[in-house]
């Protein structure tokens, strides 16, 4: 078992309570829930950096299922609060790989140096996380115009989740996540297109 | 520089609409609606035109990811490409999965010639939990050595600390597909299926549920023969695991052969599987499923899934094609009924094993009636088999006739599951409990049964828990549940408590109340209580029932019988009622051959047990060897009664001196209960162990030594440190080792057999023993060490026991402390 410090620790049951609490659209709760999994996430994908080195590998899916075990502390809970907790989850995964690629781009600019990172010559790393920026911001565009697409993205794309996960956890048909899909992918076709028009005008 | 709220209202709403058009027509809608804006039209167009599998972060920023280790699989393949895991080679990856990835292998030094299946644990997964989880489901492998489960080759943990398995490779085909291309008949099919539920019931004995059964997992081999894989989700019943939150999450299911607990997140249990068993029927004979899930939302699979009845057998045959070489017309009620049953939405109505779903197919083929759908007077005859307690073993040894003796506990609790209407094997009334004990209890531990049991009695006997009604099935399950895991004292606790129930809201003679009063009895016969209350009870049931029912009907034969057995095995030697056991059992024998005739097989087993209580040794040879042959009559092979009389009928053969037939017979039950019931349930156990005692007593000691070590690996995996069971085959190691002449290696086992004898306080046992350690440390040449021991064993028999000076054992032993170093008579336990 793994240590945990104090503040991380979930009062028994709390999770069960923030997961209702989400569920009935309360933002507090949605806040309390995502920093949990966010700092249950951050802290496993260290570790596995921390103990595998350049090795390391990141199995999103995984991480997720683990950090439910270790906030639930291994407790059956309704699937439907499974389902909820992926969704806020996957925004966290978002996140914490956002955030990844915000110290990979502050190494490659001479910024603090991590201490297993032996692949600072790694040339083409820092573009890549210019697209994951650029990604992000996208994602909060689209946010404003329709957050369910954002969810799905974040669900199949940063969280690795199948249709029919994704379906669980936004409480949908997988019917309605495969056009939602298509969605946004017209959407950021859309997206592209119109900044292409605008930069040739 | 955005694409703003008005086009992409535009956009998306073109793009909607036309995914709701046949493929064929979008496009030519996109244009219509989108022809005069060319950038959204191509951007809808993109769109629609994406791949199939859309891509996930690995595929967006691949060198970044890798940096940061995201791209799992290739990684994992060059970490262990042209690897060596023990004698085994590494080859392509066949799949991924949760719990491991798959990959080919091959023993590189050609030893074994097959290809094999080698499974490992994602280097991303390795942490402590993961990897204590996959080592669980490595023990779960082990215990599954069935021909119908895809078998465990080997195991180990690479240098770098990553656990791995290697498992039989199976080339074959899913069993739908299998039988579709071969046009196979409806009765291949159920025949088919019926290989499954033997693998599954096996597992199911293991304590292991598998969850996941469909058939992707169900492979049929070119023989035809049917294995089971991945068990990679499957639970053990017997322990609370974190693992088991990951259901869940949605990803471990498949949704068309899921059980509606299982997308509740309610208990998982046997009939969990006997759902998916049933499903499997429908696709095997009508070509789907009763009812497809898939594609729905989560609420919508819920509400499907609970929904009350599923759609008949015939109904779905009917509504689409069929599967090649079946029709539609073959199927009749009976199998209509046997389907609804395996797929009732409630787990409690269901078939309670994967046993009585496929008993009920069986008698469709043999067009007997079904369980599912019963005819009066053939339920009334079932109902009476089942309710049937067994007969027990024969005295040949102190040592054999207390493991027998334990053995039928075991076997009683398994018949008394049998007997309730909504049959639940005591594995799935486990899992029921576990929901029940507090979830804080089990938090990333096991959870000691024993524990979890006495929880659920006391809830049980709250008497603000629950109905009257309830409480008597809930306290029923639990007695058997006690019982079968050897808590007897607890187990009569919980008859007490049933038979004042049924006292308080029946009366005395109510056969419900008799039926209660009878296992009271049965309870505290088996704790060895008081004799005389045991006695009281049995009479007084057979009493109330002579007035109730009448002298002639089977309930009193039944009460005749326990009364004869209670005299045959319980009593004193001295007790007058021993005397009586041959005449009280040949009453009983009397009823049953006029009322069930003398071909039923019950007649058969009563016929057994008058034997037993028979002296004249032919005759009673050929009583039991008559009774055996009434139940093979009508028994199946892995009948489990039948192998109990034989492995008993096998010690009287050998008590009559004929070694090779005893040999063979007791070889022949062990491997049969074995077969049916694993290597680890407790009448295996006893019955190798009985076998070990067999060669032992006639010579052929290297194999028994080698019985006698498998026997007591297996003990230490299944009972507590200190049960009785483990002194039986520690004794009977170092008694043969002494046969063998090497009391070097029979000092250790016989004191830890002395160690476990005081612990029970098995006085004569002790005694016995240490003469042996005795005669091994004089033969050391520890001679003083010796008489100590002899010494103690003498106090044992003459203080604690009572034992006069011409005693026999008394005496050889005082021989033996006499006579110094001349040759001395054996003491025989």
């Amino acid at each position: 078992m793994s240590s945990s410090s104090p503040e991380d620790d979930v009062v028994i049951g709390e999770l069960t309570v923030l997961l209702s609490r989400v569920r009935a659209g309360e933002h507090e709760a949605f806040d309390r829930l995502f920093s949990l999994a966010y700092r249950q996430l951050h802290r496993m994908a260290r570790q596995r950096m921390l103990a595998s080195g350049p090795q390391m590998t990141l199995d999103t899916t995984g991480l997720l299922h683990e950090t439910y075990l270790k906030l639930s502390g291994g407790r059956m809970q309704d699937l439907r609060d499974g389902g909820h907790f992926l969704a806020v989850a996957a925004r966290a995964m978002r996140q914490v790989i956002i955030d990844f690629a915000r110290r990979r781009r502050a190494d490659k600019r001479g910024g603090k140096q991590c201490m297993v990172t032996l692949d600072c010559e790694r040339i083409a790393v820092a573009d890549q996380a210019e697209r994951l920026f650029d990604l992000d911001r996208q994602l909060d565009v689209l946010a404003r115009q329709d957050p369910r697409l954002v969810q799905v993205i974040e669900c199949r794309f940063f969280a690795g989740l199948n249709e029919q996960e994704t379906a669980v956890a936004l409480d949908t048909s997988v019917s309605t996540v495969q056009r939602d899909w298509v969605r946004a992918r017209a959407w950021f076709a859309g997206q592209r297109d119109s900044e292409q028009t605008r930069d040739g005008a | 520089m955005a694409l703003d709220d008005a086009d992409w209202r535009r956009l998306d709403g073109a793009l909607s609409d036309c995914l709701a058009l046949p493929a064929g027509e979008r496009e030519a809608e996109l244009e219509r609606r989108l022809g005069d804006r060319p950038e959204l039209l191509a951007a809808a167009i993109e769109a629609l035109r994406a791949d199939a599998e859309p891509p996930s972060i690995g595929s967006m920023a691949p060198q970044l990811l890798e940096s940061m280790g995201l791209d799992l699989d290739r990684r994992e393949d060059e970490h262990w490409r042209a690897r060596r895991l023990g004698p085994w080679e590494i080859g392509p990856r066949i799949a991924s999965g949760g719990m491991g990835s798959v990959y080919h292998g091959r023993r590189a030094d050609g030893a074994f010639e097959r290809e094999v299946a080698v499974k490992l644990l994602p280097l991303s997964l390795q942490d402590e939990d993961m990897v204590r989880r996959f080592e669980k489901e490595r023990a779960i492998a082990a215990r599954l050595n069935h021909p119908g489960i895809a078998r465990l080759l080997d195991g180990g943990t690479a240098e770098d600390g990553s656990p791995w398995l290697v498992l039989e490779h199976i080339d074959g085909q899913p069993i739908d597909a299998w039988s579709d291309q071969r046009s196979l008949g409806i009765r291949a099919r159920i025949e088919l299926l019926l290989q499954v539920c033997e693998a599954v019931q096996f597992a199911h004995c293991n304590l292991i549920v598998h969850r996941d059964l469909k058939p992707a997992n169900i492979l049929v081999d070119a023989e035809g023969r049917v294995r089971l894989l991945d068990f990679g989700i499957a639970r053990l019943l017997a322990d609370i695991d974190p693992e088991g939150a990951t259901a869940p999450l949605g990803a471990r299911l498949t949704p068309d052969y899921a059980a509606p607990e299982q997308f509740t997140g309610e208990a998982v249990t046997a009939a969990t599987d006997v759902y998916a068993l049933g499903c499997l029927l429908y696709r095997l004979l009508a070509g789907r499923v009763p009812l497809s899930v898939s594609g729905l939302s989560l609420s919508g699979m819920l509400e499907a899934s609970s929904e009350a009845e599923r759609p008949s057998l015939s109904s779905v045959a009917c509504a689409g094609e069929m599967p090649p070489g079946v029709k539609a017309s073959e199927i009749d009620a009976d199998l209509n009924a046997i389907a609804a049953f395996a797929v009732q939405p409630e787990a409690g109505r269901r078939y309670g094993t994967a046993s009585d779903f496929a008993q009920d197919l069986r008698r469709w083929l043999d067009r007997l009636p079904v369980q599912a759908r019963p005819v009066g007077r053939w339920r009334k005859a079932l109902k009476f088999a089942r309710r049937h307690r067994t007969g027990l073993g024969a005295t040949v040894a102190a040592f054999v006739l207390l493991a027998v003796t334990a053995g039928a506990a075991l076997y009683q609790a398994d018949q008394a599951r049998a007997q309730r209407d909504e049959a639940q094997s005591v594995a799935s009334m486990l899992q029921e409990l576990m929901r029940l004990a507090d979830p804080n209890v089990g938090l990333g531990h096991q959870v000691n049964a024993h524990a979890l049991l006495r929880g659920v009695l006391e809830r049980a006997l709250d008497e603000s828990a629950a109905s009257t009604p309830t409480r008597i099935a809930l306290l029923e399950t639990v007695a058997d549940a006690l019982l079968a895991f050897e808590l007897a004292d607890e187990a009569l606790r919980a008859r007490r408590e049933i038979h004042r129930l049924e006292l308080a809201s029946r009366g005395p003679n109510h056969p419900e109340s008799l039926s209660a009063q009878r296992h009271l009895a049965l309870a505290l016969r088996q704790q060895r209580g008081d004799f005389e209350a045991t006695e009281r009870l049995f009479v007084d049931v057979l009493e109330r029932r002579r007035r109730v029912l009448g002298p002639d009907h089977p309930d009193t034969a039944e009460s005749l019988w326990d009364l004869g057995f209670l005299y045959l095995r319980f009593s004193d030697q001295a007790h007058p009622g021993r005397e009586r056991a041959e005449d009280l059992i040949a009453q009983a024998l009397a009823i049953y051959r006029e009322q069930l005739g003398a071909a039923h097989p019950l007649t058969g087993r009563v016929l057994f047990d008058l034997g037993l209580a028979t002296d004249d040794a032919d005759l009673k040879l050929e009583r039991m060897q008559r009774g055996i042959a009434i139940q093979q009559a009508s028994a199946t092979p892995d009948d489990l009664q039948l192998l109990q009389h034989q492995g008993d009928l096998a010690l009287v053969l050998g008590a009559a001196g004929r070694a090779e037939e005893a040999i063979a017979m007791a070889r022949a039950a062990a491997e049969g209960y074995v077969a049916a019931r694993g290597e680890l349930h407790a009448v295996s156990i006893i019955m190798n162990n009985n076998l070990a005692g067999l060669l032992r007593d006639f010579g052929r000691y290297e194999e028994a030594l080698t019985t006698y070590r498998r026997v007591d690996e297996l003990v230490r995996a299944v009972v507590p440190e200190g049960h009785l069971r483990r002194a039986f085959s520690l004794f009977g190691q170092g008694a043969t080792l002494m046969a063998l002449d090497r009391p070097a290696e029979a000092e250790a086992p016989l004191r830890q057999a002395i160690a476990v004898l005081r612990h029970n306080r098995r006085d004569n046992l002790e005694a016995v023993t240490r003469v042996e350690l005795g005669d091994a440390l004089k033969a050391l040449g520890r001679e003083a060490e010796a008489r100590a021991e002899y010494q103690l064993a003498l106090s044992l028999w003459r203080e604690k026991l009572g034992r006069a000076a011409d005693d026999p054992q008394v005496a050889a032993v005082e021989q033996r402390l006499t006579a110094g170093s001349s040759a001395v008579p054996a003491v025989t336990p």
